[in-house]
This record gives C-alpha cells, sequence and structure tokens, in this order.
C-alpha cells in the first residue's frame, strides 16, 4: 500500500449561476407571469381579428351569392315565372347557412321564397347594406337587367354559432394554455431552483464554517495530546537534569560528577532532539542532505537500536555495500529509529526486526531508488488504521508513552527527501514498512566527528552580543569568556544599534533573531552592514523558519542548541582567520 | 319543327339539346286568358303583354346602328293596338338604353316606315297587331337586316315576328326566334331565351 499525502479536496466551491448574468436577472416569476399574460392577451386578440376577418369574409361571401342569385333570377322575376323562381330559389337550400332567400319585384313586394323553421321572410324589402343582427346575417341584392331594375333579392345567413366557433378556436386556444401552463411551470420551477440553489449555498457555506471549527478543535486536541507527550518526556529529562545537578552538589567524587555530567549532558540531548524532531513533523526543520553509504550509516546505528529497543528484541540488518543515498543523515537515523520504535512496541514479547535493503532499476521516467525495508513480526496494524499511522499524533500508546509524531516523521522524511513510504501489514503477522528514496551517484562525506574540544583561544577580541534572553545570555557569555573572548551585552537590536552608535569597537556582531523591539536580528545586520561595513555579523536562532530566510540571504548562521565546540569553530571561521 | 324540351337540373343552366328547341317549362304568370279585349278597354291579359313588351327591352342588344343618332327609344305599334293607354303608363318615366321611350302607333302602315325609311319613323321595338283584313297588311316588309326587334302575338295579327306572344296553360308567354333575330344584328339574352316556350334557331 501506498500513502500519498491527501490533498484536501475543496467539498464546495462557487457554483456558477443557473443562466447568464443578465437572463437570470430578469428570470423572475413575476417575468414570466407577464409573459404567459402577454401570451394570453396576445392569443385573445389573434383570436378576436380573426373571428372579425371570418366576419367580414361571410359578409362578403353571401353579398356574392346574393349577386349571383340576382343575376339568375332577372328573367323570371321580370316576366313572372315563379316556378322557374322558385327553383332558382330553392337550389340555395343546399346551403344549411342560409336561413332564408327570397325574391321581390321592382317595387319590393314579395315574388317567391323560401324559408328554414324558425325564420320567415318580410313582406317588402328595400335594398339596405349588409346587417349582422345576432347570429344572422341579412343582406340584399338588386336584380336588375341592363339598366333596368327588375327587383330585389333577399338572403339571411346564419353565422357561425358560438359551438362551432369555439371549436374552431379550441385547437389555438389549447395551444395556447399549454404555453402559458408551459411558462408558469418554467417560472415555477426556476424560481425553486434559485431557491434551492441559493440554500444550498448557504449549506455550503456554513458548512465550511463547521469543518474550519472542527479542524480547529482538532487542532487543539492535538496540541493537547502533544502537549501532554511532549510535557512528560520533558519532564523526565528535566527530572534527570535537576537531580544529577542537586547530586553534583553533594559530592566531591571527580569521578561520580563525571557520571552526572554525562547524564545531564545525554538528558540535554535528548531533549534537543525531541524539539528537532517536533519541527521535523512540522516540517519546519531544514534538512541537511548529503551523500551517504546507507550500509555504512546503518551499521553504525547497530549499537543505538540494540539499546533503545531492550532484550527481547533481535535486530538483523543485511544491506548491500554501494547503496548512496542523498538525504539528512541525522533524519534518516531517526527514521529508521522510529520505524524500528514502533516495531518494538508492536512486539510486546519480543521478536525481530530485519532491515534490508536493495536499489530498484529506474526508468527513463524515474530515478532509480533504494527501497530501505524494517519489518517485523508483531501484531501488524488494522486495515483501517493503515490509512491514519502517518497523520500526526495519531497514536494508539497511551497518554506519555507515545506523542503520535514517529511515523510522522518518517512520513516528512520521506516526501522531503523526493521518497515514499510503503505499508504492508497482515494483523497477527507483523508489519513491514519501506523508505523508498531516490539512489544517489557520488562520494560519501566522511561521517563528522565531533572535535574533541579544539578550542580556539579568543585572544581577548571583543563581540556585541544581542539577545533578549537573561539566562542564553548569560550562558552565551560564559561560552565566550571560556574560548577567550570578551563579549558585551545588548538587550534588543535598538539597544545594540544606541551602543554601537557611542563606539563602534568590537571585532564582531553575534544576534539573535527574534527579539522584542523594532528591529528583529536580520534588520540589525543589514543596518551593521550599512553603517559599519568591516563588522562581520552572526546571527543565531533555535527558530527553523527564522534561520532558512537568514541562509537565503547569506548571514552566517548558528543553529540553536549549539555546543562550545560548534560556538568555537564558527567565530574562527567568521574572525578567526583575519588575526 | 321538332321542339324536344329538357329540363336541366339545375335551374340557371339550361342545356340546349343540338339544334333543337328547349321548352322552357315555366308557367308565366297567373293571367287567364280572357275574351278578346276591345282597343278602348284593354284586358289584364294585354296589361301583361304591354308590360312584357317593355321588359323585354333589357334583354336584347341592338347593334350601334340602330341607335345611332336617336334621343329617343321609339317602340312602334303597326295595326289594331291592343294596348291602348296601358303601354303609355307602362313605360312612362322608364328608359331603354339610357333613352327616353316614345311609343309610336303607326296603323297600318307598311314596315318601310318603320324601318326608318322616307318617312323618318325609325323605331327599334315594332309590335306588329292585327291588321285589315285586306291582304296587303305586311308590316315586317323591307325590315330584312333593318335593327328592328319585331314582336307578334299568335293569338291576333300576322306570322312570324321575333318574339311571338303564345298563351299556354291560361298563362301569357312567349316563343321566340333567334336565327331572325342575330339575322337582323340583335342580340338577346340567353335568360330571356332561357324562358322562352320555343327558341327558333336557324
Amino acid at each position: 500500500m501506498k500513502i500519498a499525502p491527501s490533498t484536501p479536496s475543496p467539498i464546495s466551491g462557487e457554483t456558477g449561476p443557473l443562466l447568464p448574468g443578465a437572463l437570470a436577472r430578469i428570470a423572475t416569476p413575476l417575468t414570466m407571469v407577464l409573459v404567459a399574460l402577454c401570451l394570453l392577451v396576445s392569443g385573445l386578440a389573434l383570436a378576436l381579428h380573426n373571428d372579425r376577418t371570418v366576419k367580414a369574409e361571410k359578409v362578403r361571401q353571401a353579398s356574392v351569392q346574393a349577386q349571383i342569385l340576382a343575376s339568375s333570377v332577372v328573367a323570371p322575376l321580370a316576366f313572372d315565372d315563379s316556378v322557374a323562381l322558385q327553383e332558382y330559389l330553392n337550389a340555395l337550400r343546399a346551403n344549411p347557412e342560409i336561413l332564408a332567400a327570397g325574391a321581390y319585384d321592382a317595387q319590393g313586394r314579395f315574388v317567391a321564397g323560401y324559408t328554414l323553421v324558425g325564420t320567415n321572410l318580410p313582406d317588402r324589402v328595400r335594398p339596405f347594406a349588409p346587417v349582422i343582427a345576432g347570429r344572422d346575417l341579412t343582406v340584399t341584392a338588386r336584380v336588375t337587367q341592363g339598366d333596368t331594375a327588375v327587383g330585389i333579392v333577399y338572403l339571411r345567413v346564419s353565422l357561425e354559432s358560438w359551438p362551432r366557433r369555439a371549436a374552431r378556436y379550441l385547437g389555438v386556444a389549447a395551444l395556447i394554455i399549454m404555453a402559458c401552463l408551459l411558462v408558469a411551470v418554467l417560472g415555477i420551477s426556476y424560481a425553486s431552483l434559485r431557491t434551492a440553489h441559493t440554500s444550498l449555498r448557504e449549506e455550503i457555506a456554513s458548512r465550511e464554517k463547521v469543518e474550519e471549527a472542527l479542524r480547529q478543535s482538532q487542532k487543539l486536541e492535538a496540541m493537547g495530546q502533544l502537549t501532554g507527550g511532549v510535557a512528560h518526556d520533558f519532564n523526565n529529562l528535566l527530572m534527570v537534569a535537576t537531580s544529577g545537578l542537586d547530586l553534583m552538589e553533594r559530592t566531591t567524587d571527580p569521578e561520580k560528577i563525571e557520571r552526572l555530567k554525562a547524564g545531564i549532558r545525554q538528558a540535554v540531548d535528548r531533549g534537543a532532539k525531541l524539539t528537532q524532531q517536533l519541527l521535523t513533523f512540522a516540517r519546519r526543520s531544514p534538512l541537511h542532505p548529503e551523500v551517504i553509504n546507507l550500509r555504512e550509516r546503518l551499521t553504525g546505528m547497530d549499537a543505538l537500536l540494540e539499546r533503545s529497543l531492550g532484550e527481547g528484541v533481535t535486530v538483523d540488518v543485511h544491506i548491500p555495500a554501494e547503496l548512496w543515498v542523498e538525504v539528512d543523515p541525522s533524519q534518516l537515523e531517526v527514521a529508521v529509529l522510529n520505524i524500528a520504535l514502533n516495531a518494538r512496541d508492536a512486539m510486546p514479547k519480543g521478536g525481530f526486526i530485519r532491515i534490508r535493503a536493495k536499489g530498484l532499476p529506474g526508468s527513463k521516467t524515474e530515478r532509480e531508488k533504494v527501497r530501505l525495508s524494517i519489518a517485523d513480526n508483531g501484531t501488524g496494524i488494522a486495515p483501517e488504521m493503515l490509512s491514519q499511522i502517518f497523520e500526526p499524533f495519531f497514536t494508539t500508546k497511551g497518554v506519555g508513552r507515545g506523542t503520535g509524531l514517529g511515523l510522522s516523521q518518517v512520513y516528512g522524511f520521506a516526501k522531503s527527501s523526493g521518497g515514499e513510504i510503503e505499508v504492508e501489514s497482515t494483523p497477527g503477522e507483523g508489519t513491514t514498512i519501506s523508505l523508498v528514496i531516490p539512489r544517489a551517484t557520488g562520494v560519501a562525506v566522511p561521517l563528522a566527528v565531533d572535535p574533541a574540544v579544539p578550542l580556539k583561544a579568543g585572544a581577548n577580541r571583543r563581540i556585541l552580543l544581542v539577545e533578549d534572553d537573561d539566562t542564553v545570555a548569560e550562558m552565551v557569555g560564559e561560552m565566550l569568556g571560556e574560548l577567550g573572548y570578551e563579549s558585551e551585552r545588548a538587550e534588543t537590536a535598538d539597544a545594540a544599534l544606541v551602543r554601537l552608535e557611542e563606539k563602534a569597537d568590537f571585532e564582531m556582531l553575534l544576534s539573535d533573531m527574534v527579539m522584542p523591539g523594532t528591529l528583529n536580528g536580520i534588520d540589525l545586520v543589514h543596518r551593521v552592514a550599512e553603517r559599519w561595513p568591516r563588522l562581520p555579523a552572526m546571527l543565531m536562532t533555535g527558530y527553523s523558519a527564522a534561520a532558512a530566510s537568514a541562509a537565503s540571504e547569506g548571514i552566517p548562521l548558528l543553529v540553536k542548541p549549539y555546543t562550545i565546540q560548534q560556538l568555537s569553530a564558527e567565530l574562527e571561521v567568521l574572525i578567526g582567520g583575519g588575526r | 319543327m321538332a321542339y324536344v324540351a329538357r329540363r336541366s337540373p339545375k335551374p340557371g343552366r339550361l342545356r340546349w339539346s343540338g339544334g333543337g328547341l328547349v321548352w322552357a317549362g315555366a308557367a308565366l304568370a297567373t293571367v287567364l286568358v280572357g275574351a278578346p279585349a276591345s282597343a278602348s278597354t284593354p284586358s289584364l291579359e294585354q296589361a301583361v303583354k304591354a308590360s312584357y313588351l317593355f321588359k323585354f327591352a333589357p334583354f336584347i342588344t341592338w347593334p350601334d346602328r340602330a341607335l345611332a343618332g336617336s334621343k329617343v327609344f321609339t317602340i312602334c305599334l303597326s295595326g289594331d293596338d291592343p294596348f291602348g293607354a296601358v303601354l303609355d303608363d307602362v313605360v312612362r318615366g322608364q328608359r331603354i338604353a339610357r333613352l327616353p321611350i316614345v311609343v309610336r302607333r303607326l296603323g297600318a302602315a307598311t314596315g318601310g316606315i318603320a324601318a326608318g325609311g322616307a318617312g323618318r319613323i325609325s323605331c327599334q321595338m315594332l309590335f306588329a297587331g292585327r291588321g285589315p283584313q285586306a291582304g296587303d297588311y305586311a308590316p315586317f316588309a323591307d325590315l330584312d337586316g333593318q335593327p328592328v326587334l319585331t314582336v307578334t302575338d299568335a293569338g291576333a295579327g300576322p306570322p312570324g315576328g321575333m318574339i311571338r306572344f303564345v298563351t299556354q296553360a291560361g298563362r301569357i308567354r312567349f316563343q321566340i326566334d333567334d336565327g331572325a333575330a342575330r339575322a337582323n344584328g340583335l342580340v338577346i339574352s340567353s335568360k330571356l331565351l332561357g324562358l322562352a316556350v320555343s327558341v327558333g334557331r336557324q
């Protein structure tokens, strides 16, 4: 199984509007209703116009029909052939819309005609323009031959009845009503969609807040756990140091004093290592990669491992000779130690730990790599916990037993070194944790050996020490004095500048980085470089972010805590050669 | 002459069988044929005929030359006048071809007068009534080719004439000799032809 850092996937994001901006602004339920109303009104107007047109057409048709009739009946009417006249008129019966048809002589007297049930013909008729009365249309036409008026024909035509007209408009009406309904439904659904959209966004926003609060509380909880674990460890270290000092005061036996000093130093070293680990987990500790031979380095850890793991755990290291990697050697050791410690804890009744390494061939796209695996035959890790074991502060150990930072350090180290971690675990059978890190070519830097106190004489050269912490200032002052330097302390950068303005009678400036006042260490170094360019300066800090920024500007740096040997060496490099 | 009549099923569209004459089988106005009327008191029959005489005019188209230069439309009566004042009453105030109507009674004069000969009498329509007993009454003589509509009464008067009143089933009807009318340059409307008892075509 490969564990990769989980990239936080945003649960929510700014979701785009449902419609393009301008459209979205006007697409409100009100406008939808207006659109529907417009549709309805235009539909009605269309129907009315249509009705009027149909009526006018009907009038025209009836008038034409009357003209045709008038033209047909002219001779029968002129020569009183009422039989032929009646036949002409009866021909109109084929049209059920014609309710009555009559022929009148030149004086307007009724001559012949027919009517359908429910209507009648007037006795006398004079020509008139078409008249619509109720649902009846009445038209007349003059019967003429040449210039001679022969008579009048009279037609009464039924306009379409309401049911028939309604039937004719039913299709269109249905369409319009459907369209109105559609628009209305669209409007309503869009409105509800928008409401849902808004509430969804509110929901997302509130969820983000809750998540942020949850993260905050998790952080606090983790802080609590860390505080508990670290405080316990530190208390132990302090206990060693305090009791050691107490015992030193009560004894004059040089051998015992030496033993106690060694114990105190060991406790202080462990404390320094612990803070170093914390910084590494927080990935704030700069790595110092070196090309190392894996076999040499890990074989050198044998004793450390055996001492740390205790009785009952057998360590078997087997590593090929020519495996080089470029990593921070101390971090590698810590990582191996952390894995081994976890292995030990997984084997309460004892067992074995196998440390193996082998080279992995590379490809066109991938570098050659080295797999360093540490296997145990312990209880294994439950599958559901596999994804959590590298999380900071995750621990299955009781309070005070573990900080939950061990494997987190391993993860941080692997990632910082351009590698990965693989975990294989079978509950009840054991766990194998493998570091896969890029293989290096090149020559190893020989193992750094602590100089055997080759202290250089300071020759009473004066150093301006800028440090806000009294204890630290006193101790560093003591160390400088021990090395033969003269030191004068300033509490802040501002005070240091004031002192230098009085008289710049110093060979060097040694300053803390983070201090109260308007200037920090870097600012001070800049000012000094401008004002007194011949005065060398060195910074000291225990905070890795500050260290990184100082290093990026090329300012000499001492990382706290440092030993007197380190201090001596750095001072020698900076100002030793001059004199 | 054989008359074959067939009614078209639709009025207004009378179909003519080839070369035959069609009976316009319409009963005419219910005018009972009464006793022969005297000149002084025209019967209802004569009144109808007088009315028809006027009503024929709109259905007839005269050639331009017939009316050229005329200020009046002249209806001439030759022989006995069966209508008396009735005809004058019918045409009073009426116009034919936009011309006021004048009724001229020619007596037993011959057709030459009616054709607008030396006597300068020009008729557009000539009704020939019963003539004198003497055999030389020929009202239509010299009218060949002249645009004069000639009307006769089958019951009384000379033979011939483009339109001839007949009595059928007690109703006054008419026969039309369309051939003669056309020969004289007159066009009779098919509407009128359709109403005729018989139409002669030559």
